[in-house]
């Protein structure tokens, strides 16, 4: 076990007692339980972490948090493997393994290097100038760009942990565990809210973590551990550590991504809980206590390992007892990174010299940091170049070079503004910090602390304990009067007393790349070549140059490059703003996005009350919309086809039974129902009488046919409609529309049944035998049960309702039953039918009987057709309204239209529904299409290949050759026109 | 997802609704108007920016339709 | 009369299954109609309810309860008077309302332990401020329930029959979340 050379004996909230194994590019190294994956890997003095996106130039660690833009590594293995982590936001666990990206073949020589070389030709944009010619090239171009792009690989198996989410309500929301969101929880449920807090980090306490100051005369990091117990202990506040809210949505609606299970997972998880949970939390107040983001400053140099953010290297030291270098440089133009001197000493480093850019040097605070350790300050100067390669050995400073093997940098912090952004909040420049801040706007969320760019730790809590207590009476309704919250005693703070800063946006004077964006390896110069081709909007400039586009959505870069253009556009930089903070804040996987909804639950089934039976008795079944359906049963080894045809043939010569019971099905009640029928159908309804059935057609109000359905006069009061499947819920919230909001005087109640009723479909020549045999009592001849008519009578002691309707053509009957007793009527007709040859069939055999008699389904009621082109213009009341009335006189609907017509095949090639009719073969591409094919089938009653089509004018083209053709495979099928019924064109069958 | 007041149930999620578009056109009887004016309401919506009459439809609770006004460039519900 | 129908989840016992966190258990209501156009003082006279049941309020009678379903909408549902007597009696105490028979249309699981947690997996509604004895109906997941909100330890969910069987593998799923 190798040691940990950079680990300071002492100090740091990690857990020695706890060490843990990890492995990185192959290496094994020790860590200890608190580490983050680039805390362990600073203590093990890895600072060569990845390689840049464009010109694959050797990288480090450049922060220690979510901003971080280098240091990406694919995690795992395997089907768990995970691309472009942060190192920096990883909690490492025992077992862990870790690689890093974009390099080949190592990352100590990587190829991909030479694109140094090529860097004059790679600057930004030259994705707008290259690969253009020739065009015969660009297949080629995209293999090889291909395996350029991108940073890690994704997994190739599927995803073998689960996901979950929850919903959440709350009184006041914070957002973010640190100084000011712990007393903005605490001061918020002292006004008696219900509160939730969420953490990104695994640990409260945010910025107080690395922070020397002591809070009440304990170390700040302890006075976080009391806050978080306390809160812990209040009933109604919850606490979530590993939740990062990621997207403010309307009325404040925060979603936030958790991590479960202590982590990132190592291994394989034995326990198969879900690994993370997406939390919907509607708040009725938010705090947002985000803090702020460091930025660096755009030198030469300023991407070689070894260069960190001067935070980062203090919170290493402090947090992490890690040490990023031995001996450092401090280049600040503000006070707080002075703090990397007393941090980096205590942890076992020195700090050679700090370059301050301000002509005045430090606060008195600050200052006074550096002369009790004895640092010499540089007032007034910069740093113009870097000196090393894979690892800075020195720094130059205003031409001398000064030894160091470790380079702090500040160039100010950043305000995290993003969620409040997000809510519509407005942002501001600030010329004291150099820095966009919330300037009011968003509705019930209220920023404080360091997010709102007032720094200093007393002040921070003092501001979200004002601010949580604000909340709470707001929720209550009530005014804040006083806010008794304990007040807190802050010494030892270096951020209480920060004097103004001076920008610092780039250094002038130095040559090579000065970088702006590191992930996307936009330089400084990017950004004036922006400028010089007039991409000057920051939306422009970030789409042209790509910065901010990364994954670390430009967190150390935005604010800069913004600031850069404005330079050079002459304008304010609050003037040239910033770009647009969209959702989500930090990545989001898939898999918590869709959380349950995988596999069976991704859109859950509906059964028929048959389902077990068809199961159990070798159906093949198919999904209909949201329903399975029995498709056919084959006996023997039968094909599809060999079984559709038999049972199709089968109810035309003796007798089937169907399952139909995935109708839409609607019991209208009410004193104007009857005259509301007619309202909705085209034809008479006022005229049913009791026990009779009728066929509707429905239009919507353009004047097209919505849905066509039978309903019947049960008596009482009562009518039974039927829908088609596939139409159910949109007919039911269309009647809902009408009853409701247009004609609420006829008083009608509508209630789905659709899951009450049962409905099986007795048909063929001996379907009155079946019946008769299966009925317990009563008469069902063609006087007590007429075509058309209703009845009620009862099967093996079932209550049953009988309507004589049909569908395929045959003498038949709709028998409907309550669902739990579907089985038991099933079973028994199928026993009284066995003497006269009863067999079951399947949604196929059932399309074909009712293509061979013509009847419509949603194929032709595809919301482009008229009744009329259906055939069904006599079947249109003349007197009194119904639903699209009006619109059938628009005179475009006297034009010739497409109309329902039947087609026979000449041959035995089949018709394909959706082929297009034409007059002649050979280039179907080109030829005036006439018509479609809407559905098609082999009749096995009448030996050829039919369908259903929909012709221009073809109700006068009956006996014309035409062909049925597809542009796609060039095949085309020569057909007749004919009526559009193929059997039994008066329908006697179906009567007497 | 917006927080919908339905004036039965209370305040639920926008999950549990469907959107009816504009709520200021009233059915007229279709012998009382032209042709055109008949068109007009099954065809032409005005879409403006700001303060909106819609129909809303609570369609997982309690499926009644009803309107509301909602400010189309904000989201959100006004009086 | 034997009642020999079967339930939404199909024949044999009522299911149940149980993890650490949370129970399911499948109820068989004797009956269940739906009400429209009943007002609710016209149900506590009838019904000898002790008070006029609230919007989102259950009422509680013998041997029945009505959950609260829209203005004036309720769903009856009866322990153990048979679907057609059911629905007499409702008619005839309520003659002005719509009656209709949903006595096979449903099934009925009764969620116990962390229930409101499990509800708060696919559920958007609040549960933290309602009354015990409260109903109301919204979606939970994919599935459309109504929801007899017991307390927050025991709730019923009524969801259509056809969803019954997705239903009971869905809550299983959440077994691995609340061991």
């Amino acid at each position: 076990m190798s040691a940990q050379p950079f680990r300071a004996p002492n100090g740091g909230r990690i857990d020695r007692r706890r060490p843990l194994r990890f492995t990185f590019d192959g290496v094994e190294y020790g860590g200890f339980h608190g580490d983050t994956l680039a805390s362990a890997l600073v203590a093990n003095g890895v600072n060569l972490v990845g390689r840049s996106f464009k010109y694959h130039r050797p990288r480090g660690i450049l922060s220690a948090g979510v901003e971080e833009p280098n240091a990406l590594v694919q995690l795992g293995a395997g089907a768990r493997t995970e691309p472009n982590i942060r190192a920096t936001q990883v909690e490492l666990a025992d077992g862990l393994v870790a690689h890093s990206q974009n390099r080949w073949p190592s990352l100590r020589f990587d190829a991909g290097a030479v694109n140094g070389f090529f860097s004059p030709l790679l600057p930004a944009g030259f994705y707008n100038k290259t690969f253009k010619w020739p065009p015969a090239w660009w297949l080629g171009y995209e293999f090889f760009i291909r395996r350029m792009a991108g940073l890690g690989r994704a997994p190739a198996a599927a995803d073998p942990d689960s996901y979950t989410r929850r919903f959440a309500h709350c009184d006041v929301l914070v957002v973010g565990g640190g100084a000011a969101g712990l007393a903005a929880a605490r001061a918020a449920a002292h006004g008696g809210a219900k509160v939730f807090l969420l953490e990104q980090d695994f640990c409260f306490g945010g910025a107080l973590l690395a922070n020397g100051a002591e809070i009440n005369g304990a170390a700040a990091a302890d006075w976080v551990d009391g806050e978080v117990d306390f809160l812990n202990g209040e009933a109604g506040v919850t606490l979530l550590a590993r939740t990062t809210a990621f997207g403010v949505y309307d009325d404040n609606l925060i979603c936030a991504g958790q991590k479960l299970g202590g982590g990132e997972l190592s291994g394989a998880d034995k326990t198969k809980k879900p690994r993370q949970r997406l939390w919907w939390i509607r708040a009725r107040r938010v705090v947002l206590c985000s803090g702020a983001l460091e930025r660096p400053p755009a030198f030469p140099g300023n991407d070689t390992p070894g260069v960190m953010l001067a935070g980062a290297a203090v919170t290493y030291a402090r947090r992490f007892a890690a040490l990023a270098g031995e001996n450092a440089v401090v280049f600040t133009n503000n006070d707080s990174a002075y703090a990397a001197i007393p941090a980096l000493h205590e942890a076992g480093g020195t700090v050679a010299m700090v370059v301050d850019s301000r002509e005045g040097g430090a606060g008195a605070f600050a200052a006074a940091l550096a002369e009790q350790r004895g640092v010499t300050v540089r007032r007034g100067a910069v740093v113009t170049a870097v000196r090393g390669g894979r690892r800075v050995r020195g720094a130059v400073v205003d031409g001398t070079a000064v030894d160091c093997d470790l380079l702090c940098v500040s160039g100010g912090w950043n305000p995290t503004v993003h969620l409040f952004s997000q809510a519509q909040g407005r942002l501001r420049y600030d010329d004291g910090i150099a820095a966009f801040v919330p300037a009011g706007g968003a509705d019930n969320l209220t920023v404080a602390g360091a997010a709102t760019g007032e720094f200093g730790t007393a002040r921070c809590i003092a501001a979200g304990a004002h601010a949580g207590t604000a909340a709470a009476a707001a929720v209550r309704g009530v005014r804040v009067t006083v806010h008794d919250v304990a007040t807190v005693t802050v010494t030892g703070d270096l951020c209480a007393s920060m004097e103004p800063i001076a920008a610092l946006w780039t250094v002038d004077g130095g040559r090579g790349k000065a970088f702006v964006d590191f992930q996307n390896d936009v330089t400084a110069a990017d950004i004036a070549l922006a400028h010089r081709e007039g991409y000057s909007k920051v939306e422009h400039l970030k789409r042209y140059t790509t910065l901010g586009m990364g994954t670390d959505q430009g967190r150390t870069s935005g604010v800069t490059g913004a600031a850069i253009m404005a330079g050079l556009c002459g304008r304010t930089v609050g003037a040239g703003g910033v770009t647009t903070f969209r959702p989500p804040f930090t990545a989001v996987t898939l898999g918590a996005i869709a959380g349950t909804g995988r596999g069976a639950d991704f859109m859950p089934l509906r059964r028929s009350p048959l389902h077990d039976w068809h199961v159990n008795n070798g159906a093949v079944m198919i999904n209909v919309d949201l329903w399975q359906r029995a498709r056919f049963y084959p006996r023997d080894g039968e094909t599809m086809m060999q079984a559709v045809n038999r049972e199709a043939r089968h109810v035309r010569e003796k007798v089937g039974l169907v399952d139909v019971s995935t109708l839409g099905k609607i019991c209208i009640h009410g004193r104007g129902a009857g005259v509301f029928l007619e309202r909705v159908y085209i034809n008479k309804w006022t005229t049913l009488r009791a026990g009779r059935c009728r066929y509707g057609l429905m239009l919507r109000e353009d004047g097209f046919v919505l849905d066509d359905g039978t309903t019947t006069r049960i008596g009482g009061g009562e009518y039974y409609m039927t829908t088609t499947t596939a139409r159910a819920a949109e007919v039911l919230a269309h009647l809902e529309f009408y009853a409701q909001t247009v004609w609420p005087e006829l008083q009608v109640h509508l209630a789905s049944v659709t899951d009450q009723w049962a409905a099986l479909a007795l048909a063929g020549p001996l379907a009155r035998e079946v019946l008769a045999a299966a009925a317990d009592a009563g008469a069902v001849d063609n006087n007590a049960l007429p075509f058309m008519g209703y009845a009620e009578a009862a099967v093996d002691g079932c209550p049953v309702r009988l309507f004589r309707i049909t569908f395929s053509g045959e003498r038949a009957y709709e028998v409907h039953t309550p669902a739990g007793h579907a089985e038991a009527v099933w079973s028994r007709l199928l026993a009284a039918g066995a003497g006269f040859g009863i067999a079951p069939y399947g949604t196929e055999a059932m399309n074909v009987l009712r293509i061979e008699k013509g009847h419509v389904t949603g194929a032709e009621l595809d919301g482009t057709t008229l009744a009329a082109d259906l055939g069904f213009a006599a079947m249109q009341k003349t007197d009194g309204d119904f639903v699209g009335k009006r619109s059938l006189e628009r005179p475009a609907f006297a034009e010739p239209r497409m109309e329902l017509v039947g087609l026979v095949a000449d041959g035995k090639k089949p018709i394909a529904r959706g082929a297009q009719l034409i007059d002649r073969p050979g280039r179907p591409a080109q030829a005036a299409m006439a018509g479609h094919v809407t559905s098609a089938c082999y009749s096995p009653n009448l030996n050829k290949e039919i369908a259903l089509a929909l012709l221009r004018g073809g109700r006068g083209l009956h006996g014309k050759k035409m062909f049925a053709a597809s542009p796609l495979s060039g095949a085309s099928t020569p057909v007749t026109v004919t009526a559009p019924v193929f059997i039994d064109p008066q329908g006697a069958r179906a009567r007497g | 997802m917006l927080l919908i007041k339905c004036p039965h149930c209370g305040a639920r999620a926008q999950t549990e609704f469907s959107y009816g578009g504009d709520a200021t056109r009233e059915r007229p009887a279709p012998a009382a108007v032209t042709a055109e004016e008949w068109l007009d309401y099954v065809y032409l919506r005005d879409n403006p920016r700001g303060p909106h009459l819609e129909w809303w439809h609570h369609a997982a609770g309690c499926r009644r339709w009803f309107k509301l006004r909602r400010d189309t460039a904000t989201h959100k519900f006004v009086p | 009369m034997v009642d020999k129908r079967k339930s939404a989840l199909g024949g044999g016992a009522p299911r149940k299954f149980s993890c650490a966190g949370f129970t399911v258990t499948e109820l068989r209501p004797s009956a269940i109609a739906q009400l429209s156009g009943a007002p609710a003082e016209d149900l506590h006279g009838a019904f000898s309810i002790v008070a006029t049941p609230r919007a989102g309020g259950v009422a509680a009678a013998d041997g029945a309860r009505f959950l609260w379903n829209g203005p004036g909408m309720f769903l009856a549902v009866a322990e153990r008077a048979a679907p057609g007597a059911w629905c007499e009696q409702l008619s005839a105490a309520l003659p002005e309302a719509a009656v209709t028979d949903l006595s096979h249309a449903r099934c009925v699981l009764r969620l116990a332990g962390a229930a409101a947690d499990v509800l708060a997996t696919g559920c958007p509604v609040d549960c933290g401020e309602l009354e015990n004895d409260s109903s109301f109906a919204s979606h939970f997941g994919h599935f459309n329930v109504l929801v007899d909100f017991r307390r927050r330890e025991e709730m019923d969910l009524y969801a259509p029959r056809s969803f019954g069987e997705a239903l009971w593998g869905h809550l299983r799923c959440l077994r691995a979340e609340f061991s």
